[in-house]
């Protein structure tokens, strides 16, 4: 006898088997794609073994134990990131291919007839979909375990990343199936499903991202991090399961542990959180589609909470736009006033809410229904942005007494980088994650001189110019608290009286005595000292700049350089213990304007130099946890290095004044002694060497890899060109002008004036020259006037870039 | 038994069908008529459980038919606006259905697409409207379901398809102790089909009767007089509808009351000539409450 539970059974194991089959089509699709995608590179790998002996030699000695493709910018290496929003997209899919009889009248009055509950036609789709997706995330990464195990034989390492990588890929498609089947039952038709999938996506992060664009926008001093937000976007699928991509997926076996996998909470929190999340999703989804109301089938807006959930989506989304708009027009001073931005933002997104709903629903009473809520809505907004505008009544940037604070961290923005590390504001966890982090004082002097700066700072007001630099401060109390803050400074007053502040601080020589001691010199890939003696400079300020900039495009010349050549060689030079005290004592001992408002001609500098890789690797920390990227030099045997580029990351000028550190140069024999000024060229007009470069370089861009003292990189768009000169050979800019560049550095200056049809004069008379250079100072970024560039000529052959202030001007006469 | 139990169905604010009640018996048709937008499709919906009613319920076999897969499996639903995918066949859909239909007969089906003369492997889509509809039907029968829902399944079969299909429902009944519910606007067809028929009027069900009950309840006369006659000589009859014409009148009587044909004679009519109504007059009677002057809307 054939029971009733039994057909039951037989009629929903049918419809089961029915499901699976009908959504087989979209999966194939889907799998075929991931399989060319995951597999493709590891299939290129695999061609490049029978060519690469070198390649097979590392196999050989497990230097290399498994390769599941990459994410470096070779072509040739898989993007994973496509992969995750693929498969996210391909659930949503997935999701509307089960889903899709729900949208159309006829298909409804047959699949909501016929003899399933309503919970069993549900289960058996969420069934369907779910052995799918597990197939497609399963098979292309097993595939890519089997050919890691026939290229590089087991280890057990090649196992956990295919079990990771194929459970991730599964979580985001699940994620994707979850969010469009929810979508699909509070849906009326396959457009609204697919907006409302998006809507669901992000909604979730839509409070905190505009709560974050209204800290960011209008909140005196915020930097984030403070209250969570920077944990908001593992709520949307699309921003939480891809933060956790970065893993070189070109394993070797000696410097990747593979404990690396069991650090639970950055490479599997999201994915438990999803795997949960996706449940919770299908729970809510199939209370929801019990109660679908099939007369709504075919329509749009007629399902209340798909409805809901797009018109709120437009409303935070028109809101954090708008702040976006009139936050930058307010820095923008084009509105001067936060009031009549939060006023702006409020009315506006309510015009724009309000005609989307109209759109959606086509019901006018329906619409104006709801507006009590957006009034609710509105009023908070107003609210929040009038609490945010004013710093929380001022008590945001209020600090605490000196004595009960810890310490202090400050940003410095030294134009010549002497060694240090910028004071980087970290949120608050992150800044206390960095254990070894140096750039902080207790010193009561340093406290009180950073809250005496910092409440300078804050009560900088724009009145429409803009910012020259913003400052940030770290400020730890003896409570465990943090405080960080960034503010952007606009007089020239605050800005050098902070940088003097701090450069004469005990907190910046403390700074110094530590980066000189992380120095190290004749490295093999990153780091040589390397001595430069005869310093010129030039500058790109823009027209629009209230002060000159301090980095960009910064021209080496030295001794060597005469006037019938164009390349520079910087010579090596060791880093000892003996040169770091004085450098410190000297740092120590001079001044502020000594050291940036030095009219003399600098004797040298010492540049920190590295080498700038096309092609990066990472190498993982086992220590703090963490990767970093490294280039590797091009002998290196664990990576190949295309092409690589020297840049200076950081330098010390060596003025005269600092006797330690230039008797113990000229102990070398390397330091040049001073010569006397033979002459002197200038522009007619204030235009700066690179800025005059800058408008006639055609395909060829000059890079600033560093923001200090560092050389000119001329490179084309695709290419970095140059070799360890501090000046790329004159080829590379002979192109520019058509092969047209011969003769020397000056004949290179007066062409890009030239070019820019601006006259050069030139003073041969000695005297005036010396007038002229003693009138001019080393350091541009002080002055913000209409002075001059001009270029000192000296005796030794040694061209020195110095500037004129505009109250100088007259020596030119 | 289907049984109807005060069904209320809205669509947001609106009350489509209210307190609806009515039994269809087994091996019964039940014909449900009504205007355009009356709510029959509504209420065949409900019935098959892919609405939920607001209030009430449709029982069948004592059973709830909302989301209720036991029953289900022992009822088919044929919709107005028919479901085929892109590359079905009638074959692929035999299939679909047997797969939630455990009765499901493939002999009944052959034997079906072979009386219809439909082809068991040719795409559905490019069937005709009535072809489609036909297919419709064969999947249906063969389903074996206890109860059918029928809405204007009639619509584009031609006249010798209709013959067949009439005679195939009252054989399905008979064999099957089925009930069955058919909406359709033919009521001529309904009349020689149908045991019984409710009309919903007003989203209310306004009549629900046997067809025999419905000749018996009206009385048509065609009266000729020796005089012309007026509207007044009826003063004192009850009347459902009178039309006048010089000497002769033609009215048709609620009930069949011996009494009101007293009266009908008591006017000295010269003859008088009784008939049945059909299912249309009482139809159109029962609606005449909306009766328009067509001549006017051109005016």
């Amino acid at each position: 006898m054939t029971s009733q539970r039994f057909l039951n059974d037989k009629v929903g194991s049918k419809d089961f088997l029915r499901s699976l089959f009908e959504s087989c089509k979209v999966h194939i699709v889907l799998m075929f794609v991931l399989m060319i995608a995951i597999i493709g590179p590891i299939a290129s790998f695999a061609k490049t073994l029978k060519k690469d002996l070198q390649l097979v030699e590392l196999i050989k000695n497990k230097e290399i134990i498994s390769y599941f493709g990459g994410i470096t910018s070779e072509n040739e290496y898989s993007d994973f990131t496509v992969f995750g929003l693929l498969m996210i997209f391909g659930g949503i899919v997935v999701a509307f291919s089960l889903f899709s009889f729900a949208f159309k009248k006829n298909s409804v009055n047959v699949y909501f007839s016929i003899g399933l509950t309503r919970t069993r036609m549900f289960l058996n789709r969420l069934a369907a979909g779910t052995i799918w997706i597990f197939a497609v995330a399963l098979i292309p990464y097993l595939t890519a375990f089997l050919m890691n195990v026939s290229m590089f034989g087991y280890n057990s390492y090649q196992l956990k990343l295919f079990a990771y990588f194929a459970l991730l890929m599964f979580v985001r498609g699940m994620s994707g199936f979850a969010i469009g089947t929810l979508a699909a039952t509070v849906s009326g038709s396959a457009i609204e499903m697919l907006i409302t999938s998006g809507a669901l996506s992000f909604i979730v992060l839509l409070p905190a991202v505009l709560l974050y664009g209204f800290k960011s926008n209008f909140l005196p001093g915020y930097v984030g991090g403070d209250d969570g937000s920077d944990k908001v976007p593992i709520l949307s699928p699309w921003t939480g399961l891809l933060g956790n991509l970065e893993v070189n997926q070109l394993i070797t076996g000696k410097k990747v542990p593979e404990e690396f996998l069991l650090t639970f909470k950055k490479e599997f929190f999201p994915i438990v959180f999803w795997a949960v999340g996706a449940a919770i999703i299908f729970a809510v989804a199939l209370l929801l589609f019990k109660k679908r109301k099939n007369e709504n089938a075919a329509s749009f807006g007629k399902f209340s909470i798909a409805s809901a959930v797009n018109g709120a989506a437009i409303l935070f989304v028109s809101i954090v736009a708008l702040s976006e708009i009139f936050s930058s027009l307010y820095y923008e001073s084009k509105i001067k006033s936060i009031a009549l931005c939060i006023i702006l933002i409020t009315v506006i997104s309510f015009i724009i809410f309000f005609l989307a709903e109209l759109i959606i629903r086509r019901n006018f009473k329906a619409v104006l229904r709801i507006l009590p809520v957006y009034g609710g809505i509105a009023l908070v907004t107003f609210a929040s942005l009038l609490v945010i505008g004013t710093g929380y009544f001022g008590t945001f940037n209020k600090l605490p007494e000196a004595k009960d604070i810890e310490y202090i961290s400050m940003s410095y923005n030294d134009p010549l980088a002497c060694l240090m590390y910028n004071a980087n504001v970290y949120s608050p966890e992150d800044y206390d994650k960095e254990k070894d982090y140096n750039c902080k004082s207790s010193n009561p002097e340093d406290i009180k001189m950073c809250i005496e700066q910092f409440n300078k700072v804050k009560t900088e007001k724009r009145e429409g110019r803009n910012s020259i630099e913003s400052m940030s401060f770290v400020i730890k109390t003896k409570d465990g608290k943090f405080i960080a803050r960034n503010f952007p400074v606009y007089s020239e007053e605050t800005y050098n009286n902070y940088n003097k502040a701090v450069f004469d601080s005990n907190y910046f020589h403390s700074i110094i005595k530590q980066s000189l001691n992380n120095v190290t010199s004749g490295d093999d890939y990153s780091e040589s000292i390397r001595y430069v003696d005869g310093v010129q400079y030039s500058d790109t300020v823009g027209e629009n700049r209230h002060l000159l900039d301090y980095y960009s495009g910064d021209l080496l010349a030295s001794a060597s350089l005469s006037e019938y050549e164009v390349q520079i060689y910087a010579s090596s030079f060791e880093m000892t213990e003996e040169l770091k005290a004085a450098l410190y004592e000297d740092l120590s001992n001079i001044t502020y304007d000594e050291y940036y408002g030095n009219k003399g001609k600098p004797q040298g500098a010492l540049v920190n130099l590295s080498y700038a890789s096309r092609r990066e690797t990472q190498q993982y920390h086992a220590e703090n946890g963490w990767f970093d990227f490294y280039s590797y030099d091009e002998d290196s045997d664990a990576e190949k290095v295309s092409k690589k580029t020297t840049v200076a990351n950081t330098a010390i000028l060596v003025y005269p004044q600092m006797a330690k550190t230039a008797e113990l140069l000229n102990g070398t024999e390397q330091m040049k002694q001073d010569s006397s000024v033979k002459a002197v060229i200038y522009p007619d007009k204030k235009l700066m060497l690179n800025e005059a470069f800058e408008k006639i370089r055609g395909d060829f861009i000059i890079s600033h890899y560093s923001n200090q003292i560092n050389p000119v990189i001329f490179a084309s768009a695709n290419q970095s060109s140059n070799a360890n000169d501090f000046f790329v050979n004159s080829d590379e800019i002979s192109k520019i002008f058509g092969g047209k560049l011969t003769g020397t550095y000056l004949d290179f200056i007066e062409l890009i004036y030239g070019a820019n049809g601006v006259n050069v004069t030139r003073i041969d008379d000695k005297a005036k020259a010396q007038k002229i250079s003693d009138e001019a100072y080393s350091v541009y970024n002080m002055y913000n006037d209409n002075g001059r560039c001009v270029f000192v000529i000296y005796d030794d052959g040694s061209v020195i870039a110095k500037y004129l202030p505009e109250k100088s001007l007259s020596v030119l006469n | 038994m289907i049984e109807f139990k005060n069904i209320t169905k809205k669509y947001g604010s609106f009350t489509a069908i209210e307190g609806i009640s009515f039994n269809v018996e087994p091996s019964s048709i039940y014909g449900l008529i009504g205007y355009n937008g009356a709510g029959k499709t509504t209420l065949l919906k409900t019935a098959a459980g892919i609405y939920k009613p607001e209030n009430g319920e449709v029982l069948m076999n004592g059973q709830n038919t909302f989301d209720n897969s036991g029953v289900r499996k022992e009822m088919f639903y044929i919709p107005d606006d028919l479901w085929f995918p892109l590359s079905a066949t009638p074959h692929s859909m035999a299939k679909f259905y047997s797969d939630y239909y455990p009765n499901f007969s493939w002999k009944t089906f052959q034997n079906l697409l072979e009386l219809f003369g439909l082809q068991e492997k040719k795409r559905i889509r490019g069937f005709s409207k009535g072809m489609q509809r036909q297919t419709e039907i064969v999947l249906a029968l063969a389903a074996k379901p206890k109860y059918l829902l029928l809405d204007e399944t009639f619509d584009g079969l031609d006249p010798h398809k209709r013959d067949i299909t009439k005679k195939l429902f009252m054989e399905y009944i008979a064999e099957q102790d089925a009930s069955i519910v058919i909406s359709s606007h033919n009521l001529a067809e309904l009349s020689n089909l149908c045991d019984h028929a409710g009309l919903i009027n007003g989203k209310h069900l306004t009549m629900d009767c046997s067809v025999y009950d419905i000749s018996q309840n009206y009385g048509k006369f065609r009266l000729i007089f020796d005089r012309d006659i007026t509207k007044d000589d009826f003063s004192e009859i009850k009347y459902k509808s009178l039309d006048l014409d010089g000497k002769i009148a033609t009215i048709i009587l609620e009930g069949n009351s011996v009494e009101e044909k007293q009266k009908l004679n008591a006017l000295r009519p010269i003859a008088v000539d009784e008939y049945k109504l059909t299912l249309e007059e009482v139809f159109l009677n029962e609606m005449e409450d909306k009766k328009y002057d067509i001549t006017k809307i051109f005016e």
